[in-house]
């Protein structure tokens, strides 16, 4: 079952991530366009080898939005998807990119999600309720519009704290073990050019001093909305090994869905993830102890915790001790978001999800500078979106 | 099941009945919002926010009410608490048993 590992990330693009960014404005498409000059640039691959491409929602076009950025690019495709998957949106593109080359109708594909702000309209319509609710929805006839919104458990910081809450209750909990966590992928975003906390560790006692926003979590253990945005580029076999840089070669993913909020889940403490990824890892003919860095979504500590569980890299409830006896920082014995994660980059909305994407093939190509982990040949990726609502998980090698 | 949807979740069959409940539940998980989590709660923080599981079984959310916020704890046993808004609509929240 899946993929044979036939199809790579031969190229890259990152836009540096900012809290205000001061750059000119573009329009999605416009960042489109450059971001995929740039991972095509990168790959060493030319605008006519493109013949497939992955999208998410572009902010010009509600709707046939593959069909706007391949006119705008002027690239015919032979395959074109557009994914709805918050932040498990970036790993869905990769998976789908290397299904569709393997598959044999496309040979270079290409998946951006760009985030920087789009140019002022001086003609604005009516403000969109949808931006009061987050990842929840208001619409008529909406479920959570119906039973949870009226309540105030709507958007993702009500929820990520009532998961971690029943872990607690469930598992244990330890305040200063989470701060680690997020000291130690600050101390590896402090490294990352391209992060909005580039230069900006912090330690324990900021984290534990920072406010708390929904018990049990504290501002500094939640991410903060940047502008940003990714692009990769991934090809077929015979076209990578022409391309400039070592290939990251897609061997086996995973994907699992289960709810939209977390009330209505099975069981709060087991995640999506752990499907995907135990599927993942099967297709690559793999175990969790062969990885040799991890990328792992991380809107907040919770997730992280959960996701070192679910997908097998520790037991379940012993993924507090896991973080407080590995040093996860890019030198450390268990390298964990060697980018600083989204806690050190910063998130730019359901682009977030590709700055792990972005890594996790800049460190298989052994480009990561300063912050590049020996002997990297073997990652493993994973995607959230909504509220654990849907999981994916991505293991990248080299060829 | 809860929520009530026209088919059933496990097996989509839509010979469906209401059930009473009795109102006994206890606090699955909750938080306490110290920022609003939208506009409209402002004026709510902060907001004890429960998923509170009914002794039938089925989950669901809710807010905790006349409450010390200290003494909230997953697991505590719970009762329902009617809240009513206006003619057309009836709030159902949990206090402490």
């Amino acid at each position: 079952m899946g993929l044979r590992g036939e199809a790579a990330i031969v190229g890259i693009a990152e836009y540096p991530h900012q809290r205000r960014y001061e750059g000119p404005r573009k329009f999605t498409l416009e960042q489109w366009s450059e971001l995929t000059a740039l991972a095509l640039q990168d790959a060493g691959l030319e605008a006519g080898d493109v013949d497939g491409l992955v999208c998410s929602d572009i902010r010009e076009s509600g709707m046939f939005t593959p069909a706007t950025v391949v006119e705008y690019l002027g690239q015919p495709v032979n395959f074109a998807e557009r994914i709805d998957l918050g932040g498990a949106t970036a790993v869905g593109m990769v998976w789908r990119a290397a299904a569709a080359i393997e598959l044999g109708i496309c040979d270079v594909v290409v998946c951006a999600l760009p985030a920087l702000p789009i140019p002022s309209n001086p003609n604005p319509g009516p403000v969109d309720p949808q931006r009061f609710f987050q990842s929840s929805s208001p619409n008529w006839g909406s479920p959570q519009a119906e039973f949870d919104i009226p309540y105030g458990n709507l958007a993702q910081n009500a929820g990520y704290a009532m998961i971690a809450q029943r872990y607690a209750a469930e598992f244990g909990y330890d305040p200063e073990i989470m701060a680690k966590l997020v000291a130690d992928q600050r101390a590896n975003g402090a490294l990352n050019p391209n992060a909005a906390f580039y230069g900006k560790p912090v330690s324990v006692a900021d984290v534990l001093g920072s406010k708390m926003i929904a018990d049990p979590l504290r501002m500094l253990e939640i991410v903060m909305p940047v502008a940003g945005g990714g692009a990769v580029v991934l090809a077929a076999r015979e076209v990578a090994e022409r391309c400039r840089h070592r290939g990251a070669y897609v061997t086996g993913f995973g994907e699992h869905l289960t709810i939209k909020t977390p009330t209505y889940a099975e069981d709060m403490c087991r995640t999506p993830v752990g499907p995907a990824s135990e599927q993942a890892f099967a297709m690559a003919g793999l175990t969790p102890r062969d990885v040799d860095a991890a990328e792992i979504y991380d809107c907040y500590t919770i997730t992280v915790l959960l996701t070192l569980e679910d997908a097998g890299f520790c037991g379940k409830g012993e993924g507090m001790a896991f973080i407080r006896d590995h040093d996860l920082r890019c030198a450390g014995d268990f390298p964990v978001n060697t980018h600083g994660g989204q806690l050190g980059m910063g998130q730019a909305g359901a682009a977030g999800g590709m700055t792990q994407v972005v890594e996790a093939a800049r460190q298989v190509m052994g480009r990561a500078g300063d912050r590049q982990v020996a002997g990297c040949d073997t990652v493993y990726v994973s995607g959230t979106g909504g509220v654990m609502s849907e999981q994916s998980a991505l293991l990248l090698q080299g060829g | 099941m809860f929520y009530p949807r026209n088919r059933c979740h496990r097996c989509l069959s839509a010979a469906l009945t209401w059930h009473d409940v009795s109102g006994a539940a206890t606090l699955y998980t909750f938080t306490i919002a110290r920022q609003p989590t939208s506009p409209h709660f402002a004026g709510d923080v902060p907001q004890y926010l429960a998923v509170v599981e009914l002794a039938e079984g089925v989950r669901l959310t809710s807010t905790l009410v006349d409450v010390d916020e200290s003494r909230i704890r997953v697991g505590m046993a719970l009762a329902p608490v009617f809240e009513p808004v206006d003619d057309d609509l009836t709030m159902l929240r949990f206090r402490p048993a």
